[in-house]
Formats: C-alpha cells, structure tokens, sequence
C-alpha cells in the first residue's frame, strides 16, 4: 500500500469534486451537502488540515477550481443552483484560531466560513452549471463554464485586484442544432438518470490560439472551439468516435511535443487519447468529421478562409475500466493521464518513449488483499 | 535506487502496479458504484501522489442522496504513485549532478553543436556510416569528435567513481532497498566501464602503449564485476597434501588462465606435485629446471605477452609471434613428457589454451564474458575494442536466463545502444536518463537512429531526442524533493529542445515557501533565460505581498515583473495613502528603486522626483526643491508622458505654499510662478475640477468628494493665489528668474 495520509471531508453528503490548487499544497472538495471546504497541507505534520467550511452555493456543487496564484488565493465553484461564485482568501488574523481534528476526523473547520469571501457570482446560465475551467494564466483571468442549458460561457476579470467585476465576453452553443432539446435525458444500464452533461478544458499552450475542448452531452462528440483572429469562437475539430457521453474531457499540457494530446472520459466504457497533428486541409480518420461552421470553408480555399484544421487521430483507445468513466486528468507534464470509473479504480496511463500508451498503474478502491501487485512501476 | 522505470514494449508480460486505497472492503466496488456512489482520483501537481475519494455519481441529480452518507463516504485518501527519493540517495544525486554538469559544459566547450556538414555520419565509436545509411549526411569533425570522447570518458571514471563510493555506502545493508541499490549500483558501474572499455578509448590511446587494444580493460572490466573464481576458492587445495586430485584444482586452473589471471594460476601450478618435485630435485641434484613440462609450461605463462607493454602492435606481435612458436613447439612436444607427469592431457589443455585453440577455449569458459576473455588473450590477443563485438558469433549467449545487467552488457558491447538502453528502463531513471546522455553526446543515440517507416509507428522528428525524454523523466522524481528540486531544474534546463517548455511549467509549481527559496527560484529563471517564468513568480509574490498589506514590497515585485498597470495601480494606491493620512510608505519605496525601474515607469519617475524635493526641502535646499517642485507640477501637461496625474497638482501647489512664503530670498522667480499660476488655473477651471481638488477626499473617503472637501480645496488655492501674486511681485522687484 503506497498510501501517504488520509482524512475525512466531513461533508453531510457525497463528495462531487476535488480540486488541488496550483502547487498541490492545497485543495477544496465540494458536496451535495451545498458546502465548500478547503484543506492545507501541513508539512511538518504531513497531514492535511482544515481552512474553512462554509455553505457556497444554494444547490449541489458540482465542481471546483483554482486560480493561478497570480491572482490570489481563488478558487470558483458551479452549482445546481446555475450560479458559479468566485472566492478568495481573506487576509489572516481575526481568523487564525486553532483547528480542532482528532485522529484525523475534522470537527470543525478553525474559520468557521469567514476566511474566504465571495467575491463574484455569475448568474448567467438557464441551467445547472456542470464545468468550470480558469483558462491558463497567458490569457489572463479568464474562466469557461458549461452549463446543462448547451452554453460555453467565457468570462474575464475586469479587474484581477478586486475579482469583483466579471464580463460575460462569450457564449457559445454547443449544441449543433442550438439549445439542447429539453428531453435530453436518458437513463443508463444502472438506473441513473442522465441529462445533457457538458465538460471543457483549456488548451494551455501559449503558441496555439484560443482554444476549448468540450464534451458535448447527448450528442458523444467532443469539440474544439477555437477563437479567430477577431475574436470571436467557432467549433472546430469535431472528435466523434465516443459511441455514449463524453463524460470529462481534459487538454493535455503541452511540453516540447510538436502536437497536442487531448483525453477523453466515456460512460461507454473507455478512455480516449487523441493526437493533435499539424494543420491539415481536413480532419482524418473515421471518428472525424469537418466543422460545420460557416466561417470555415474545408478544402483547398481553407487557408484563405479560416485558420487551417488539426489533423486529429486517435492514439490509445482503453477499454480497461470496462464501465463507465467519469474523469480524466492529466499531470502538469502531460506524461501521464489518469482515469476514474465506476470499476472503482484510479488507472494511470503513461506513454513510452515510443508514444506507446499503458496503463502503469492501478489504484484500487479496495482494501489491500497483500500489499502492491504486478511490477513495480517508475511513473514520474 | 528510486522507482524502475518502464519504457519498453518488448516486455510484454509488464503488469500494471497496483494499489490499494481501502474506501471499500475487498471486493466491495460493485456494491460500493452501486446508485449514488463512484470511485474518482486526481494527479497532484508536483508530488507523486494522487488523491482517491468516493464521489458522487450522478453530477446531474440535484436530490439529496438516497440512504445515509457515512463517515467511510468522506475519506479522501492521498496514494503515492512513485516512490520518493530515499534520504540516502542525495548526496549521490547531487554529487553526479556535478558530473553531469561538467560533462553539459566541456561539451560545449568542445564546439556546442558537435554535428558539422559532412559527408560521412561518424558514430564517434569508429564505425563510419555511409552517406545515406541513416537518411542523414551530418558527421562532425574528428578533432571535436575527440574531445568529447575524451569529455565523456572523464565523466564515465567520475560516475564510476561515485557509484563506488555510494556502492561502500550500501554494501553492508541488508534491508530490500539496499539490496535494491546495490544491484542497481553495480549495473550503472559496469555499464559505464563497458561503455569505456569498448567503445570510448578507441583512439584515445589512454595508457603507455599508443595503439588501440581491447585487452587489459576488458580483463578489468570482468574480473570487476565478475570476479571470479574467488580466491577463497584457492584455499582448499592450497592447505591440500594432494591439490591436483581436488576436482576443483585443474577448473581453476583454466579458469583462472582464461581470465588473464597470469600471477594466480602460476601460484596454483607451483603447488601442482610435479612443479615440488621438481624443486627438491634440483635442490639435490642441482638439475636445471628445463626438461620439466610444468616449468615450462609456468614459464610460458609467465612471458605472456601483455600489450601495455609494447608501444607499438608490431612489436607486441612480433613478441607475440615469437612466444607462440614456444608454445606450439612443447604442444608437439608434449608427448616426450609421459612418463613426468600424470597430468600429461590436463597440461595438454593448458597449452591448448595457450595455443589459442578456439574449441578448448569455448568448452572450458563458465560463460560468455570468460570465454571473450579466453578468446581475447589467447586467439586475437591484437583485438581492437570496436572489433569484440564480432567474438559474439562464437560465443553462446543464454539471453533467456540473463540478468537485466547483462542484456545491458551483451548490448553495449554489440553497440545495439537502443537495446541497451530499453534494458537500463528497467532498472532505474538515474542510470537511463545519465547513459542516454553519455550516448546522445557521442553522436549514436538520437532520433534519427529510430526513424522508421513501418506503418503506423511514430516519426520519431514529432518528438523530443531520447536523451531529454529521459532526463527529463529523471527530472520528475527530483522536483518533488524539498532539496532537489534545483537540481531536478537543472536537468530540465540542460534539455535544450523539450525542457524550456518543461522548465517554464515546472519552475513555476515550485512553492514559493519562503522568501529565501523565492529568490533561489528568480535567480535560476534570470540564470536560465525564463524572463517569463520569473515574472510570472513575481506576479505572484507580489500578489501574496500585496494580499498581506505589504504594497511597496508587492509594487517592487510589479516591478521586477514589469506589470506596468499593477505597478500604476499600486503607485496610485500608495499617493492614495499619502493624500489620506499623509502615509509616507511610497517615499520608503521610491528610495529602494532602481534607475532602470525609474526610467521604465512615469509614476515611478514621479515618485523618485517627488521624492527627491521632500529631499530637498528637508535639507533647506529652498531654491532647488522650488525648481523640483515647478518641474514636477509641469510634467503634468507633458504632451508625451504626463509624469504627475492632475489630481496631484493641489497637493503640489499645497506644497508650494512654504516656499512662497519663504523669507528673505524668494524661491521662484517669474518664470517659475506664472507656471504655478497657470497649473492652479487648468485645475480650477477644468471640467474635472471636483476631481482634481478632491483628491485627497477621494482617498480618504474612499471614492466620496463631498462638496464641503471642494470647497476647503477652494479656499486653500485661493491663500496659494495670493501667495503667488505676492511671489511675483518679489520676483519682479528682485529680478529672479
């Protein structure tokens, strides 16, 4: 068992997301419960510690994430209730008091929800919002939200000192055919009922334009958006080879590779990982179709009308959770994609020098039955 | 040694690590994903671990959840997905770091870019590739070629050096890490000596003799890590009455003598029962030893020709020649000593070996290495190091059964250098990432040696050169460490294709824990180049300085991040804090700055300069701090930079005041008040009028000019009028300009 620490959340209910921030030293977990909580990493103890725990939102929280720290100690979380709110840390002082743990269960967080202050609450959505993503801090404090009316909602920061001021700057339909029909439910082989479900991730490379990766509901699809030379987003890329959900989504970093890699989470059972080529004249590969936006002509006048397409192929195609699959997440390297599904287990993926993708690396919900099994794995 | 890392397909029984975070019983995920619940987990940023919770399943379910939440729901469990660096391997990271370094600059020193337009691709180990070979025309020049062989070889002997010294460290442990480390030790040293041995003193003529021969170091080599037969081995038939009858004596005899070991197996031919026979017989008969096989055949073993020993390969073989024609005439000899000996087919053996005869050599040998070695000393004694690799074709090879350090062996000396190092992965990143360097260097291990044109493999120019794929790998486990995340960025930062990407994103997930290791992180982004990196960490101390109330250390960082509209901001906040409680904080601040930072800012500027009158004025120095003063009001109507806002002019013309009325020498000539009168005017009579008088309202009342603060403003102006007109009628009278 390779177990660091553990500690208890104590939510009232079930955990949605867990976000680290941007050093890994800190993370906020959000729950059914409507409550935020964030949690410090002590060192010198190497346990995790209470910050605070206060009601955030008037509904589930769905997910969370952090700003670059360039920007303070903030965080934004999104809700049933259609709202995302930003929060930042107050100053210390009045709030430092002692937290009260015992044997690692918290009791009470030591700030009692005075610690961090709302700072902005965008109340644009017709719907609950499922995914919130700050973009990456070259394109400074942006956030991209997606919510269960079909809209990618882009924000920026008027003012990154204050953060009270928030601009809607876009929004996007993701839906082909526009708003999301309104029995866009299903109910799946367990029972549970699904309506569209939305997902993003920023493209973090500096020396690409502005694009999103978005899961796109009903229509087991991820998207590119790409924003043009004046500004304005269109679909792009369309990855169409997931045969349910698309369920997460994530853009990897990109480090010295003359491509991108993007991941994709499926509730048909698999986990995708696509290669972003050099521009081409069109998509390649059966899973791929040409973007439909009429800004976009594919063909030999291409590059007269709009910037030239990626050249997307599927590179690793894993049935190994064997059910669905609700979260991928990359390393801050991009080296290694990790995948959560409903077979309880944390798989983690990493490419050989080769661009040969394996999972190395199999976290199980389970407790132990004899210690660690298989070979021992070099992952980082 | 930390972790094994896994980068080969040809191991296809790999089996994923697994482990066990304990939110459920064993076998309890079906129920446990049953309804509500999943399993989720996410990668930490910079640390080997990942978090693993129960979550909830169906995000799009806004009810509360059915059934009790428990306490086992809430566990968040956090899972090391590597090893950390065991605290005993530090010092030996942070000691080959130096080697390594050292290697990066005689490198470049050596010509940095050591390709050169050339017709023939050199390998740097003596193998010239024909022009197109490879797909690639590049070579470099010889004499660069050699100085960095020779750069390489040094650092192989340094690394080789610390691997013995941690190797010391080790030894004696006996826990499963030490044990670990220890074979992972011994691998790295012979890899690296082979290396040496075969391919890097090829024409580096290292040693007395000035040709190139395999010899001596391949002997070394094997009897290094090898070392067999022991010499404990020796013993029991050493103290035996009868030694030759022990079974193990005439084994260790050919074993002995196809491993050079030329002083050991004459030591055990003299305890043989002929060779004492002999002795007492010729004490007592005073009978020269020449017609005793033994002595013969110990004496020709002694007169073995060792090429150190000769400066040039045609004397050695010359030498060689002669003592051959020795062997070979008591080979047909050997008969005419039946009756001498009972070991007449064993001593026939030893001169079989002797003689060089390849099928003796072979049957005799324990395994591959030994019999090279027989191969070597007795049948190419003149063998080159490149040409060792042809003695494979003789010598049989269990690669079924063979240890990771020897495929790595067997590959280096084929110079099969992918294969070895697809070997090295599994044994350890420091080894990989510090060989594939050593062999990138030397010109055989770079992209190009893996382009293929099979369908559907991967165009190896898509991607990083091996050599920074593995360091950077090695880098990873090393930024996690509390200490050696330097050394982690140093590796990045010698990746000059991939690693200014890696470095840019790394150096920034470093915490910024303290201002001491703050600093260490700016220096290394200035000392790497990463001007953006650094201001990003600036930015972001400046914003925790800023959050903390610390304004000017936070504008210093705006500063060093040249955020020119943080830094206005700032500067406006700090006059903001003068204006409302005569807060002089922006004095302090404009003390510690820099001329650059003066030059590259207006409001910086207008601070320095405001700054500087305080200056004066506290120094009694009236007419320079009037001419300060004057200047500064001005450069508020600045057609290019305005380096005062007008809303600081009523606090300039309030300043102004105690110089106006300054006796007896009149501060401002006439010039200098008809400018004052004319700032007092643009302030009074403009559209902005509230906002330039209430200023220091706006800042005290956070935003709010009331009518009553306008007023005061009036009122003052209206005493600075008339001070002014009675300035310039001295000015007049007394003729000051």
């Amino acid at each position: 068992m390779n177990e660091v620490m553990q500690f208890s959340a104590g939510h009232e209910d079930l955990i949605h997301d867990v976000a680290y921030d941007f050093y890994g030293k800190r993370l906020v977990t959000c729950s059914s419960d409507q409550k935020l909580k964030v949690w410090d990493m002590d060192e010198e103890k190497g346990t995790w510690v209470p910050n605070d725990s206060w009601k955030g939102h008037d509904s589930s929280i769905l997910k969370v994430t952090w700003a670059h720290p360039e920007y303070g100690q903030v965080f934004a979380s999104c809700s049933f209730d259609r709202t995302v709110r930003v929060w930042e840390e107050q100053d210390q002082g009045s709030y430092e008091n002692s937290a009260e743990t015992r044997a690692g269960v918290v009791l009470e967080a030591k700030n009692g929800g005075r610690r961090w202050a709302e700072k902005a609450r965008l109340a644009d959505s017709k719907g609950p919002v499922q995914d919130l993503e700050f973009a990456p801090t070259h394109l400074g404090l942006k956030l991209a939200t997606t919510a269960a009316d079909g809209i990618l909602r882009i924000y920026e920061a008027m003012d990154v000192v204050q953060l009270g001021q928030w601009t809607l700057m876009d929004e996007i339909e993701i839906f082909s055919g526009g708003q999301p029909p309104p029995d866009a439910s299903t109910t799946t082989t367990s029972g549970v009922v699904i309506t569209s479900h939305y997902c993003l991730s920023w493209c973090p490379s500096r020396f690409q334009p502005q694009m999103l990766l978005v899961g796109c509901g009903k229509e087991n699809v991820a998207k590119i958006f790409r924003q043009d030379t004046h500004g304005k987003w269109h679909p792009s890329e369309q990855i169409s080879f997931h045969t349910d959900l698309v369920t997460d989504v994530a853009w990897a970093p990109n480090m010295g590779r003359a491509y991108q890699l993007l991941a994709t989470a499926c509730k048909d059972g698999r986990v995708r990982i696509f290669k972003l080529g050099g521009a081409s004249s069109g998509a390649t590969g059966p899973g791929l179709s040409a973007s439909s936006a009429p800004w976009q002509t594919v063909g030999a006048n291409q590059k007269k009308s709009g910037p030239a397409k990626f050249q997307v192929e599927m590179i690793a195609d894993f049935s190994d959770h064997g059910t669905e699959v609700w979260r991928v997440d990359w390393n801050v390297t991009g080296t290694i994609l990790s995948s959560s599904g409903d077979d309880g287990k944390v798989r983690l993926w990493k490419s050989s020098y080769m661009d040969e993708w394996r999972c190395m690396s199999i976290i199980s919900a389970e407790q132990g039955g004899g210690g660690d099994h298989g070979e021992a794995a070099m992952l980082r | 040694m930390q972790g094994q890392p896994q980068d080969d397909s040809v191991y296809a029984t790999f089996a994923a690590k697994v482990s066990y975070a304990g939110l459920c019983k064993p076998g309890g995920i079906p129920e446990l994903v049953t309804g509500t619940r999943t399993v989720r987990g996410l990668l930490s940023a910079v640390r080997n671990e990942a978090v693993i919770h129960i979550a909830r399943r169906d995000p799009e379910n806004n009810s509360a959840s059915p059934g009790s939440v428990s306490q086992d729901d809430q566990v968040v469990k956090l899972i090391k997905i590597a090893d950390d660096l065991p605290p005993s391997r530090v010092s030996f990271v942070n000691e080959t770091h130096g080697v390594f370094a050292a290697l990066q600059f005689s490198i470049r020193q050596a010509g940095g870019a050591w390709r050169s337009v050339g017709g023939r691709r050199h390998t740097m180990l003596g193998f010239d590739e024909p022009p197109g070979g490879s797909g690639d025309t590049r070579g470099h020049s010889h004499t660069m070629g050699t100085e960095i062989k020779k750069a390489v070889l040094r650092a192989t002997v340094e690394y080789r050096e610390k691997i013995l010294s941690k190797f010391h460290e080790v030894a004696d442990g006996s826990t499963p890490e030490a044990l670990s480390e220890n074979v992972i030790l011994r691998t790295a040293h012979s890899a690296m000596q082979l290396l040496e041995v075969v391919h890097l003193k090829a024409d580096l003529h290292v040693g007395p003799s000035q040709w190139d021969h395999v010899q001596e170091d391949y002997l070394s080599w094997l009897n290094a890590h090898y070392a067999e037969p022991r010499d404990e081995d020796f013993l029991p038939f050493k103290m035996s009455a009868n030694p030759r009858g022990h079974p193990k004596y005439w084994p260790f005899v050919y074993q002995t003598l196809l491993r050079g070991h030329v002083l050991t197996v004459v030591s055990i031919l003299k305890i043989h029962p002929d060779f004492r026979a002999q002795r007492i017989e010729a004490i007592g008969s005073n009978i020269g030893e020449k017609d005793v096989l033994i002595v013969k055949i110990i004496k020709l073993i002694e007169t073995l020709p060792q090429p150190a020993g000769y400066e040039t390969q045609h004397l050695f073989e010359e030498r060689r020649r002669r003592w051959k024609e020795d062997v070979c005439r008591l080979q047909s000899n050997v008969r005419n000593y039946t009756g001498q000996t009972r070991d007449l087919q064993e001593f026939s053996t030893v001169l079989a070996i002797l003689n060089g005869d390849e099928k003796t050599i072979l049957d005799l040998a324990q395994d591959w290495r030994e019999a090279i070695a027989g191969l070597i000393l007795f049948v190419h004694p003149s063998l080159k190091r490149h040409e060792i690799a042809e003695l494979f074709d003789k010598v049989y090879v269990d690669v079924e059964n063979s240890s990771i350090k020897e495929l790595i062996e067997i590959a280096i000396i084929e110079g099969e250098f992918q294969r070895a190092i697809r070997h090295c992965t599994k044994q350890d990143w420091w080894l990989v990432a510090h060989f594939a360097d050593l062999l990138h260097h030397l010109g055989v291990f770079d992209r190009d040696n893996v382009v293929t044109s099979l369908p559907g493999m991967v165009d190896m120019r898509d991607r990083p050169p091996q050599r920074e794929w593995y360091l950077l790998n090695y880098s990873n486990t090393l930024l996690s460490h509390p200490t050696l995340w330097r050394v982690g960025l140093e590796y990045i930062a010698s990746c000059p294709a991939s690693g200014r990407q890696v470095l840019e994103t790394m150096v920034t997930r470093i915490p910024l824990d303290g201002d001491i290791k703050t600093r260490k992180l700016i220096a290394f982004c200035k000392r790497s180049g990463l001007e953006g990196p650094r201001r990003e960490i600036h930015r972001t101390v400046a914003r925790t300085k800023y959050r903390a109330g610390r304004i000017g250390e936070a504008l210093e960082h705006y500063i060093e991040a040249k955020d020119a509209p943080k830094v206005a901001s700032l500067v406006d906040e700090l006059i903001d804090a003068y204006l409302a409680t005569a807060d002089m904080t922006w004095s302090d601040v404009a003390a510690r700055l820099s001329p650059t930072a003066v030059e590259w800012h207006v409001r910086l500027a207008m601070l320095v300069r405001y700054r500087e009158f305080h200056e004066l004025f506290t120094n009694s120095d009236y007419p320079a701090a009037g001419r300060q003063l004057v200047e500064i009001i001005g450069s508020a109507f600045g057609s290019n930079t305005r380096l005062l806002p007008k809303r600081l002019i009523y606090t300039l013309l309030i300043d102004s005041l105690l110089l106006l009325e300054y006796e007896p020498a009149v501060v401002f000539g006439v010039k200098a008040t008809n400018e004052l009168m004319r700032c007092l005017e643009d302030i009074t009579t403009s559209h902005r009028r509230k906002e330039y008088l209430g200023a220091w309202a706006a800042a005290k009342e956070g935003g709010n000019i009331s009518e009553e603060a306008v007023a005061g403003a009036e009122a003052q102006l209206g005493v600075i009028r008339a001070a002014l007109v009675k300035n310039l009628s001295r000015a007049y009278i007394r003729n000051v300009e």
